[in-house]
């Protein structure tokens, strides 16, 4: 692998400096947007059969213990300072550091999405690969179907029916959680178990996302097949195997690796509803909690961790560019 | 000859009959009194996370919050559904003439869960500071209706309570619903909801550990004032998913589940092996706020007119699967002892007169009627996320449109929908009647006019009589004289009381008691003395054959071996007879 050279470095700088910018914005749409949605984070504390007759200063005492009575403005300042303090406020709903809370769930949600973009990428991907390498064959029509039918899926759907044959009917894997409840069991027990409640949260999620990379992979391999140089390889007497992994494919990832960057997000938005149905810990689930509640502090702590996240994922793609594929490389240094 | 063919053919019938004999005598025929059930742990699935469960961690509706909180702390008298006060913490309560005043008599043999004394100390300072601190779902019982001017520590165990007006069920009510907080700890809490400590109470379990959105884990309180309870410890896990709970529940995973089961599930659910259902008595409605100041609501007759259209058994029957019972005017739960039976008319046709007598008619033929030129369109607002009151919503809309209404359910995220109903931004909405709110009196007057906004002259002057009753008695008259007034008047559309069944697996565990307006998932269903103090039956006590059954059974019995020995007589005699005749013939 080529050296960084000095250009390549101030492209990289320059990237970074667009994704701050980014960032920044992401930031303020976090604060802003929850704010928007009709609703307060009162409205959940307090039973509604009492809302209209607590007095407005009730009403302001108990917004002040989450600093939600302050004036806009100074709520914005103080989220950005607090930002850079690493002290996202206190959530309205559980009365804790939304900090602690997001770092309780990230490991889980590092484990299941983390988990399903990989598998979902390699089996995806892969199958898209294969398909357009045997484009017109029985294998294409039967991949095809297949996973245009689990992209089509709801996945609480998918989720329910294999909680209702694995847990249901076959009685094999626990329905619910990350951990049993009783801890009892420590080392390789607590793994096991650990394991029999990630398989299927992380097939479900797996099964909703690989169709979506399959066809991203499936279309950019077989729109590189079809191009001049492969055929010009074929002509140089290449076998098959080489002209489709050696030349095809490595042209055809740098669609799927954006689309793999794209997923981070989508994923997460995806976890959810899956998380939900398997009553995991996730941030997904801890997400839409707080939407339900308006814990405002907690969205904008769990949108900046994605926002954070999708950056990343992209960022990361953005530099994986130049070393899957001179060309980029080559354009850089012009 | 004849007689040893004959003796062959009837002895198979005689050992038949022997031995069913031996049978019917060696069944055990005896029910009786069931000694409480003793089990390790047990885990119960429960829809919703309701924070570290003190007084002031209310979530809404879905889940059980007070019965949660009432695992962890106790409160004076029993619960405040029931027909009698029954002590708890308290041993007696006694008010002054005129009932503005009352002398309570406290437990002297009761601890905090950290080991520190309960004392009337605690008492006094928990009353002051619902009453004077930030709101949370108890604190308008000391607040508001009634307004508890004092609460003072006379010695260690009397407290003198001082109410601003008569307040006759202060001890059947307001001291059965308030948790006692330790003063110990809660006088150095500032803000109670950024409170994440678990609680100490007094009561049966601790809260050992509470994950967020995950579980919570209750361990026994083995000094309970009451002896310990029956489990030693309960598993809560939080599964938000219908399906997935009573997946769990029927491959053994949880014990029982703290939602109630819905109508669709309740077959297959009821056949699973071990799981059995049971009616819990948790008090729960379906109604329709009106926004009375929105036109044409603001008109009684309007108002009375549209509850009139609603064929309620429909609902039932169709949403419900038969589920349930059909609303009343009254507002009230039926199984609550404040409830005034009375029977909504369904009569469309009555509800057009008194539509066209109001000048709401439809005048231009297009089957909407019309008010002050404009055609009546309301909206309804729904959770989006119960399905059960979308269907109901929808339902509604089509009997509305036989009269001439037309009814757009329009579904909102709970957030949106909380909002909304808060700030009186809608026409009509569609809400939960939760125990607290359709069992208790108080609670009553309270909605009366924060949540349903209800204007009548006639209410005016019953509403300050309820206030100025000094007796349970006169209270329970006057609050039956208001609930007649919503016949004429309504202020709120009672569509339907749901059974609140409930599942649970008998093989782990049958202590379950059915308690009024609670459902079976709370503290009573572990204590050993809680059936007797109730006068409740578990489920356990239920299901045995009770004495009359057996009565039943021994009569069977009885008539079985009355059966079968006059078979026997009867088979002799027609051996001996036919024998006699064989013995005859041969002599010809």
């Amino acid at each position: 692998m080529p050296r960084p050279s000095g250009a390549a470095w101030r492209r990289i700088g320059g990237r970074v400096a667009q994704y701050a910018l980014v960032l920044l914005v992401a930031v303020s749409l976090n604060f802003a947007i929850p704010r928007l949605a009709p609703g307060t984070p009162i409205d959940y504390l307090v039973p509604s059969e009492q809302v209209a007759t607590i007095t407005p200063e009730q009403r302001e005492r108990v917004l002040a213990q989450f600093g939600l009575e302050k004036p806009l403005l100074e709520q914005y300042r103080l989220y950005l300072t607090g930002i850079l303090r690493g002290d996202l406020g206190v959530s309205a709903q559980q009365g804790r550091p939304v900090v602690d809370m997001l770092l309780e769930r990230l490991p889980w949600t590092l484990v299941l999405v983390g988990g399903a973009i990989t598998l979902a990428t390699v089996v995806g991907g892969g199958a898209g690969f294969l398909s357009a390498a045997r484009r017109g064959g029985r294998t294409e029509a039967w991949g095809l179907a297949l996973f245009m039918f689990l992209d089509s899926m709801p996945p609480f759907w998918i989720g329910m029916l294999l909680l209702v044959f694995f847990s249901g009917y076959l009685d094999l894997l626990p329905v619910f959680g990350a951990l049993p409840t009783s801890g009892a069991a420590g080392g390789f027990g607590l793994t096991l178990e650990f394991a029999q409640r990630l398989v299927l949260p992380l097939v479900t999620l797996t099964m909703v996302r690989a169709g979506w990379l399959f066809l991203v992979a499936r279309s950019s391999l077989a729109g590189e097949l079809s191009e001049d140089y492969i055929l010009m390889a074929e002509a140089k007497g290449l076998s098959r195997r080489q002209v489709v992994l050696g030349h095809g494919v490595r042209n055809a990832l740098l669609p799927l690796v954006t689309a793999v960057a794209v997923e981070v997000g989508t994923v997460v938005g995806g976890a959810t509803v899956v998380e939900t149905v398997f009553s995991y810990p996730g941030l997904g689930r801890l997400i839409y909690e707080s939407v339900l509640s308006r814990d405002y502090l907690v969205l904008q702590g769990a949108f900046l961790l994605l926002a954070v996240g999708v950056i990343l994922a992209n960022l990361l793609a953005d530099l994986l560019y130049p070393i899957l594929d001179p060309r980029v490389r080559a354009e850089s240094l012009r | 000859m004849v007689r040893g063919a004959l003796e062959q053919s009837l002895r198979p019938v005689l050992v038949c009959v022997l031995g069913l004999l031996m049978v019917v005598g060696s069944s055990p025929a005896t029910g009786g009194a069931q000694q409480p059930q003793q089990v390790e742990r047990l885990t119960i699935a429960t829809e919703a996370d309701k924070g570290n469960l003190t007084p002031y961690s209310f979530r809404p509706p879905p889940g059980i919050h007070s019965e949660l909180v009432g695992l962890v702390y106790d409160t004076l008298f029993l619960h405040p559904y029931t027909e009698e006060p029954i002590p708890w913490l308290a041993t007696e309560a006694s008010p002054n003439a005129d009932a503005t005043s009352w002398t309570v008599t406290l437990r002297d043999d009761v601890t905090w869960h950290d080991g520190e004394e309960f004392t009337a100390e605690d008492v006094a300072f928990t009353y002051d500071y619902y009453r004077d601190g930030p709101p949370n779902r108890y604190t308008h019982h000391a607040s508001d209706v009634p307004v508890v001017e004092s609460a003072e520590a006379l010695d260690a165990t009397t407290v003198e309570f001082t109410c601003e007006q008569p307040c006759p069920t202060l001890d059947l009510i307001t001291l059965a619903d308030l948790p006692i907080l330790p003063q110990h700890i809660w006088e150095d809490v500032e803000d109670p909801q950024t409170y994440t400590d678990l609680p100490v109470g007094t009561g049966p379990y601790r809260l050992t550990e509470y994950v967020e959105d995950q579980s919570y884990r209750f361990e026994a309180n083995e000094d309970y004032f009451l002896g310990p309870p029956t489990v030693g410890e309960i598993e809560m896990p939080i599964v938000p998913d219908p399906s997935s709970m009573f997946l769990a529940l029927q491959n053994g995973q949880v014990d029982t589940a703290t939602r109630p089961v819905p109508p669709e599930l309740q077959e297959s659910l009821g056949e699973a092996r071990d799981v059995e259902l049971v009616e819990g008595k948790r008090f729960a409605s379906i109604f329709y706020r009106f926004n009375a100041e929105s036109p044409p609501l603001d008109q009684q007759e309007f108002r009375r007119a549209l509850d009139m259209a609603v064929d309620r058994q429909e609902l039932v029957d169709t949403v419900l699967l038969g589920n349930g019972r059909t609303g009343s005017p009254s507002f009230m739960h039926p199984d609550s002892r404040w409830f005034e039976p009375q029977d909504a008319a369904f009569d469309p046709e009555q509800a057009g007169v008194i539509l066209d007598g109001a000048g709401i008619s439809d005048s231009d033929g297009d089957g909407i009627r019309e008010y002050e030129g404009e055609p009546v369109s309301l909206s309804i607002i729904v959770s989006a996320n119960d399905p059960l009151q979308i269907r109901t919503a929808e339902l509604v809309a089509q009997q509305l449109g036989e009269v001439g209404i037309e009814l757009l359910p329009e579904s909102l995220d709970p957030g949106t929908l909380s909002q909304r109903q808060n700030a009186l931004d809608f026409e009509l909405s569609s809400f939960q009647g939760v125990p607290h709110l359709i069992g208790d009196p108080t609670q009553m007057i309270e909605s009366l006019e924060s949540l349903l906004v209800y204007s009548n002259p006639e209410y005016e002057g019953l509403r300050e009589e309820w206030f100025q009753s000094t007796s349970v008695e006169q209270q329970d008259e006057t609050m039956r004289e208001i609930q007649r007034l919503f016949v004429e008047d309504p202020p709120a559309s009672t569509l339907y009381y749901p059974d609140t069944t409930y599942a649970y697996n008998s093989s782990t565990y049958d202590g379950w008691i059915p308690v009024e307006g609670h459902g079976i998932h709370h503290k009573w269903s572990f204590i050993p003395e809680a059936p007797e103090l109730l006068g409740i039956e578990t489920v356990a006590q239920r299901t045995a054959p009770p004495e009359e059954e057996t009565g039943g059974r021994t009569t069977l019995y009885a008539v079985v071996v009355a059966g079968a020995v006059v078979l026997l007589v009867l088979g002799y005699f027609l051996l001996r007879r036919r024998s006699a005749r064989g013995s005859d013939e041969d002599q010809i």
